[in-house]
């Protein structure tokens, strides 16, 4: 089992928190609009605590486009970029170390079990149907902004440890 | 075993699943990689993923597995839009009083509805690959009188949305009564439905709570060549005498106008469960139906008519002087006096199992109209009133809704309505 505690506690360059290790972004990158699109985006409605924004982000240049932070000061204090992946037998999340790479030309898709936002130290409960508000930053200064609607989803959860010990076990054959 | 001795597998590769980096499971639509293990056996990772197992446009009952509706538009679909196979009815309620929370059920089924209606699954949707058959699926969002009143927006009823009263011969079950929200779901899959309705019902759980569902069938096959109208329990060709959708005549019987003008393009149904007393209908013979009724089994035509579509004599005498149509014959009780009292009707048939072992079956009659005051209401009076056919139906159900219209792309139903 992974707790957000710690994975804030090992805080990395790319995390966008307002303070500490200054937002690699904000620091001599001149913010302008980025020309990724972000489309079918949700977020799992969630109470408090944590919870995981998803959509496809389109890159339509020809260049690759690395997303290094995400925010969503309404309702969380601090967004990861993460990814799901086998870790010592089990799924788990963790953090991406460069950020999402959008390919040129290209797509990437955050989904359940997948790479995905983590919004963390949730400001106010995310409610079915609530748009909530949020952007994407990139290495070059980009932001893009878009709205996600809260859905009620029972996936998309923070220990993945019994599922992959059941799936070890076999039974999708 | 296939003819050259290989074994198909369709199974998912759990080494593929379980050490596929997510970026690699991103590229292929949909998710699962589905591989195919030769004779050689070659490692299953190595093989190049199958295109998705093709569904042929057409399927054996004629229609298109792939054929959508739109769900932008003036009006809402599943009104004007041909009747599909199978359609299902829910009644809910929402569980506060929130305009808020009413607001987020506009904008949850608008989403779901416009993605799913296009063939794409609807956002965090754990079944995808059955919402890429769409089968002419429509979903319609109606709204209850108790949902005006609750969220404070009573002055906001239109005039024309007015309640329908308790009729002589109803003998109404409380469970199939007026719900907040009305959601119809059509489809010609049965399997796209379900999964429509389960998303809905999944989507909305936290703000809405189920009251009823009324599942139906109608036959694909008209009962007679080139005509619209399909067949009842009862034999009975149902739903002849219909307005003709892209036509003026339609757009007057069916569309709301006038204040409030967020209501315009809107229309108002009434969904009535009636049960055929089927057992009771059996002892009557095949000329006493069609007396009860007023058109022949077989083709549907008015009797002393020859076919489906003849126009409608009352004044006909036979022999003893006696008109050919009685007067208290179902199709004279219910023909419209005008045009101002037509209806769309768009029935569908319920088959509720047996109760006490009788089985309960009939019509979900849902009637589409731009008034019900003008129409519906002294059409079913006069039903109550003098109808022969009320010996061999009840209606056990009765509810309406106000079905707001359409929206662009990036709008959602109503949205001026809770904002």
């Amino acid at each position: 089992m992974m707790s957000g505690e710690t994975r804030l506690a090992s805080g990395r360059a790319f995390i966008c928190t307002s303070g500490a290790n200054g937002s690699t972004w904000s620091k001599g990158l001149k913010r302008s609009k980025s020309p990724l699109i972000i489309d079918d985006t949700w977020v799992k409605a969630a109470d408090s605590g944590m919870t995981s924004g998803f959509g496809v982000i389109t890159n339509p240049t020809n260049k690759p486009i690395r997303v290094i932070g995400a925010r969503s000061p309404r309702f969380a204090g601090v967004v990861q970029l993460h990814d799901v992946a086998m870790q010592d037998g089990t799924m788990q999340m963790k953090e991406m170390d460069g950020g999402f790479v959008i390919p040129a030309r290209g797509s990437l898709e955050l989904k359940p079990g997948s790479e995905h936002l983590m919004l963390m130290q949730m400001k106010q409960p995310v409610t079915a149907g609530e748009m909530v508000p949020m952007v994407l930053i990139t290495s070059d200064g980009g932001q893009l902004r878009f709205r996600a609607m809260g859905k009620v989803f029972a996936g998309a959860n923070e220990k993945y440890d019994d599922m992959g010990a059941g799936m070890n076990h076999g039974g999708m054959n | 075993m296939n003819d050259h001795g290989e074994t198909p597998q369709r199974s998912v590769s759990r080494r593929g699943l379980l050490t596929a980096s997510g970026a690699a499971i991103v590229g292929v639509a949909g998710g699962v990689v589905l591989g195919r293990t030769t004779a050689t056996g070659a490692d299953s990772a190595s093989v190049a993923p199958t295109a998705r197992p093709r569904i042929s446009e057409e399927n054996p009952a004629g229609w298109s597995s792939h054929q959508t509706i739109d769900f932008h538009g003036v009006h809402q679909a599943g009104v004007d839009t041909p009747e599909q196979t199978y359609a299902t009815f829910l009644g809910l309620n929402l569980l506060s009083a929130s305009a808020q929370d009413a607001d987020s059920v506009l904008r949850i089924v608008s989403d779901d509805a416009a993605r799913l209606m296009a063939g794409r699954p609807a956002l965090g949707d754990t079944e995808p690959e059955i919402a890429e058959v769409p089968a002419r699926l429509s979903i319609t969002l109606g709204l209850g009188r108790s949902l005006f009143e609750k969220t404070g927006r009573a002055d906001q009823v239109p005039e024309y949305f007015a309640e329908i009263p308790t009729f002589s011969t109803d003998q109404l079950e409380n469970k199939w009564s007026d719900t907040d929200f009305l959601i119809q779901i059509g489809s010609d899959d049965p399997l796209t439905l379900a999964h429509a309705q389960r998303m809905l019902v999944k989507d909305l759980s936290t703000l809405t709570t189920v009251a009823w569902v009324q599942a139906g069938f109608r036959s694909p096959t008209p009962a007679n060549e080139g005509g619209r109208a399909s067949r009842n329990m009862m034999g009975q060709v149902d739903g002849t005498v219909n307005p003709m959708p892209g036509t003026p005549q339609f757009d007057a019987v069916v569309w709301t106008e006038g204040d409030p003008a967020w209501a315009a393009g809107g229309t108002v149904v009434v969904i009535r469960r009636i049960r055929m007393l089927l057992d009771e209908w059996d002892r009557m013979d095949a000329g006493a139906k069609e007396i009860v009724i007023g058109r022949t089994l077989d083709t549907g035509a008015p009797l002393g008519g020859t076919s489906e579509t003849d126009e409608v004599r009352f004044d006909v005498l036979d022999e003893n002087g006696l008109p050919v149509i009685p007067s208290n014959a179902h199709m004279r009780v219910a023909h419209a006096e005008s045009e101002e009292e037509m209806i769309l009707r768009r029935p569908y048939t319920y088959d509720g199992g047996f109760v006490n072992g009788v089985q309960d079956a009939g019509l979900i009659f849902a009637a589409y109209t731009a008034d019900p005051r003008k129409s519906f209401i002294p059409m079913q009076e006069r039903i109550a009133a003098l109808d022969a056919f009320n010996r061999w139906n009840t209606t056990i159900g009765s509810s309406s809704y106000f079905i707001p219209p359409g929206c662009v792309d990036g709008d959602y139903l109503a949205s001026d309505l809770f904002t």
